[in-house]
């Protein structure tokens, strides 16, 4: 697919001079302008042949520069009460200016220093601007031109009149040449004259880079060794230009710049000529191109400026006065509506693409990264076989150690030492005898936690020592000796987690005891052989808090 | 419209859209999920190298350790720890138990055994058996009973562990019990009630699956 057809790729153009006589093409790329072909509007198969040479120029837009002798313009001073009205005033002052030029527009001027010579009260009342309006016929030979661009696949770039869009580059071309001259550019008129290929000299007055006056009149090719003659015609044609531009307001006070491109050999002739004060330039298409930064290539001789007026405006980002029309509009809106789909899906592919590359980074990173895991993960086993083979060669079963280890442990943890406790307890026994002792041990040997932090219940032991006392003991005496037994084990068993009470006295003198005996001085006393049994039961605790604590 | 457009303008957006659906296809249906997939097998990677890590710290560790346990398992074996609680042996070893123990009498009881659910054991093949035994002793001295229990404790295969234990002193005074000492015979003046659990494990193997589980 041919390259033409992408609007955003780096911007060459076709530039399609239209003149009276048929069309002329250039083309403009990288700062460079490249004569094409001149078709005539009276060859046959115009538009088959104007397509051909659009097609081979290979470019991405098309410019329609209107060159022709009917162009129509027009000063007009519009007031513009707020900038929302401004378009809709600027249309209708065209539509009652051109009512039968369909292809018209509006480009707003600076105001001129000398022009009107307006006293300040007079500004401060007149707040309107100058605007020139401008406006071309829609003729056949135009729809012509605009069915050979829709057989193409360029873009429609615009339709420009030759001497608005020149009218800039007068001015540079003016600053340049005064540089060179090494004078202040102090003129504020200056002609350009240029023979065109259809045989037309153009000339284009501007003042101030602002277009005054364009001319277009048919001037015979000058020939080798006539110069003069062609060097008469333009002085002729000079002359009329210069009585014209007196009714512009040209003064001779203002400065004036004659810049005539052609052939070097016709243009000097012209200078013995011209008899009107003036900055007089003589330069060739490519010397002026030169000053311009335009590099120019013709193949048909150095004469012609055509195509120094085709590559200043073919470079340009945007026209400074766009004609427009529904021919223009029938073929432009589409292409340009095709133009912006065609970025955004390309901006969309670009999107796509770039999160797609992302994705195929990270998952290309993902690979590398689990090649490394991988070559880890089998060095670590192999590590890993390694160790367990250094345990198996020791000969033991790792988990039947720290099983058994923690079971055993458990156990051992959970132990209830009986013989220690009864160790302690007959310690503490005095001349005490125990008659009978019951031990009960209750809870689970084996208790495991899911969590290791938490602490094991305390197991439910406990043990009942009985001691038996003859029956003709004193119970209160016999009390307090069971009394102070269960003190002496506290302060041993405590430490140990135990608590020591009495759970059956001998006999229950407080309130709560039921006591049978016989007193007076015939009663019976007890026997001895009746015996008195006492109780101190020894309890496993949680944790014995000390009177301090 | 589309001579206005042209063949190649189409064709470009044609193809535009067309490689914009392939790949936005191709990235939506294949990238993505493999570039998912591969992250996820990525992190399982990572997770098993980490955890692999983790393994052989441990492995390093309890090698350290198993110096030191190898001990204490190999004091913990020679002491009958591991043991599948035959009766024949276990009234054998308790048997000599009481002789050594002096006492009169020893009268044995072993209950059905069980198996205690341990993950721990599991984990080793192994299992704990758990068997409570009562023992109904009678001797002339209470200190000929403690003896017993001590050397339960310390010489009886596994571990054990008391449950209950009651001791009660005769009277003396009893004419028959003071005529039998006269005679000679050895009476017994003393008599206890133990009861223990006894603990053991054993391979699993060993013990049948269809034991009780506590």
């Amino acid at each position: 697919m041919a390259i033409s057809g992408i609007p955003f790729f780096p911007p060459s153009r076709a530039v399609i001079m239209m003149m009276d006589e048929g069309v002329c093409v250039h083309r403009v790329a990288n700062g460079s302008s490249q004569y094409i072909d001149t078709v005539s509007w009276r060859v046959a198969n115009f538009e088959i042949k104007l397509t051909e040479i659009l097609e081979a120029a290979k470019v991405t837009s098309v410019l329609i520069l209107n060159d022709a002798v009917e162009q129509h313009y027009r000063k007009e001073r519009i007031l513009i009460p707020t900038s929302f009205d401004k378009a809709n005033i600027i249309k209708r002052r065209l539509n009652v200016a051109f009512p039968s030029y369909p292809m018209r527009a509006a480009i707003e001027l600076k105001e001129q220093k000398g022009a009107g010579a307006k006293n300040k009260e007079d500004k401060d009342v007149d707040k309107s601007k100058p605007y020139l309006f401008a406006a071309s016929p829609s003729t056949e030979t135009f729809s012509r031109l605009i069915r050979s661009i829709q057989n193409t696949d360029y873009n429609f770039f615009g339709y420009g009149l030759l001497p608005i869009e020149s009218a800039s580059m007068l001015k540079v071309l003016a600053q340049k040449l005064a540089e060179k001259r090494k004078a202040p550019a102090k003129a504020e008129w200056t002609i350009l004259i240029g023979q065109h290929r259809g045989g037309g000299l153009r000339q284009i007055v501007v003042r101030n880079s602002e277009l005054a006056l364009t001319r277009v009149t048919p001037v015979e090719e000058p020939k080798e060794g006539y110069s003069d003659i062609w060097a008469k015609d333009v002085s002729r044609e000079l002359q009329a230009t210069l009585s014209y531009l007196s009714r512009f307001g040209y003064s001779p006070d203002d400065g004036l710049n004659i810049i005539i491109i052609g052939n070097k050999e016709f243009a000097d002739v012209l200078d013995g000529m011209i008899s009107v004060p003036s900055n007089f330039e003589a330069l060739s298409p490519f010397e002026a191109g030169q000053l311009l930064g335009i590099k120019l290539s013709f193949a048909d001789g150095d004469h012609f400026t055509d195509g120094l007026h085709a590559a200043w405006s073919g470079k340009k980002l945007a026209l400074d006065l766009p004609l427009s029309s529904k021919e223009i509009a029938d073929i432009s809106g589409p292409r340009k509506i095709a133009s912006v789909v065609m970025l955004l899906l390309t901006c969309a592919l670009g999107g796509v693409l770039y999160m797609a590359s992302m994705e195929a980074q990270g998952l290309y990173e993902n690979s590398r990264n689990l090649e490394v895991a991988n070559t880890q993960l089998a060095e670590i086993e192999r590590i890993y076989r390694e160790e367990i083979k250094r345990k198996s060669a020791l000969g033991i079963d790792v988990n039947a150690i720290t099983s058994s280890l923690d079971i055993d442990g458990r156990i051992q943890r959970q132990h209830i030492d009986v013989l220690g406790l009864l160790k302690t307890v007959s310690g503490e026994l005095n001349n005490l005898r125990i008659d009978s002792f019951e031990f009960k041990n209750e809870g689970d040997v084996l208790w495991k936690s899911p969590s290791k932090t938490e602490m094991p219940p305390t197991r439910k032991a406990k043990l009942e020592l009985s001691f038996s006392y003859a029956g003709n003991t004193n119970p209160k005496d016999g009390n307090k000796e069971m009394e102070d037994l269960v003190d002496r084990l506290n302060t041993k068993l405590k430490p140990m987690d135990y608590l020591a009470s009495v759970s059956v006295p001998l006999q229950n003198l407080t309130f709560s005891g039921a006591v049978d005996q016989e007193v007076g001085l015939t009663a019976n006393l007890r026997a001895s052989s009746e015996r008195y049994t006492s109780k101190v039961l020894i309890q496993k605790v949680d944790h014995v808090k000390s009177p301090g604590q | 419209m589309l001579k206005v457009l042209g063949s190649k303008r189409l064709t470009f957006i044609c193809l535009m859209v067309a490689a914009l659906a392939i790949i936005g296809y191709a990235y939506y249906d294949f990238i993505i999920p493999a570039h998912e997939q591969s992250t996820q097998e990525l992190e399982t990677s990572k997770a098993a190298v980490t955890q692999k890590y983790q393994d052989v710290a441990r492995l390093k560790e309890e090698y350290v350790l198993l110096q030191s346990q190898l001990r204490s398992y190999k004091e913990l074996e020679a002491r009958g720890f591991f043991n599948d609680q035959d009766r024949a042996a276990a009234v054998d070893n308790l048997d000599k138990l009481s002789k050594y123990a002096q006492l009169l009498k020893a009268n044995l009881k072993f209950g059905a055994g069980a198996t205690v659910k341990d993950e721990g054991a599991d984990l080793a093949g192994q299992v704990v058996l758990k068997s409570p035994v009562d023992v109904e002793v009678k001797s002339i001295d209470d200190v000929d009973v403690y003896s017993f229990i001590k050397f339960v404790e310390e010489k009886f295969p596994g571990r054990i562990d008391i449950t209950s234990f009651s001791l009660n002193r005769m009277e003396i005074f009893d004419t028959t019990i003071l005529r039998k000492i006269g005679s000679g015979s050895p009476t017994p003046l003393v008599d206890a009630k133990i009861s223990f659990d006894w603990l053991t494990m054993a391979p699993k193997n060993v013990v049948a699956p269809t034991e009780g589980v506590k």
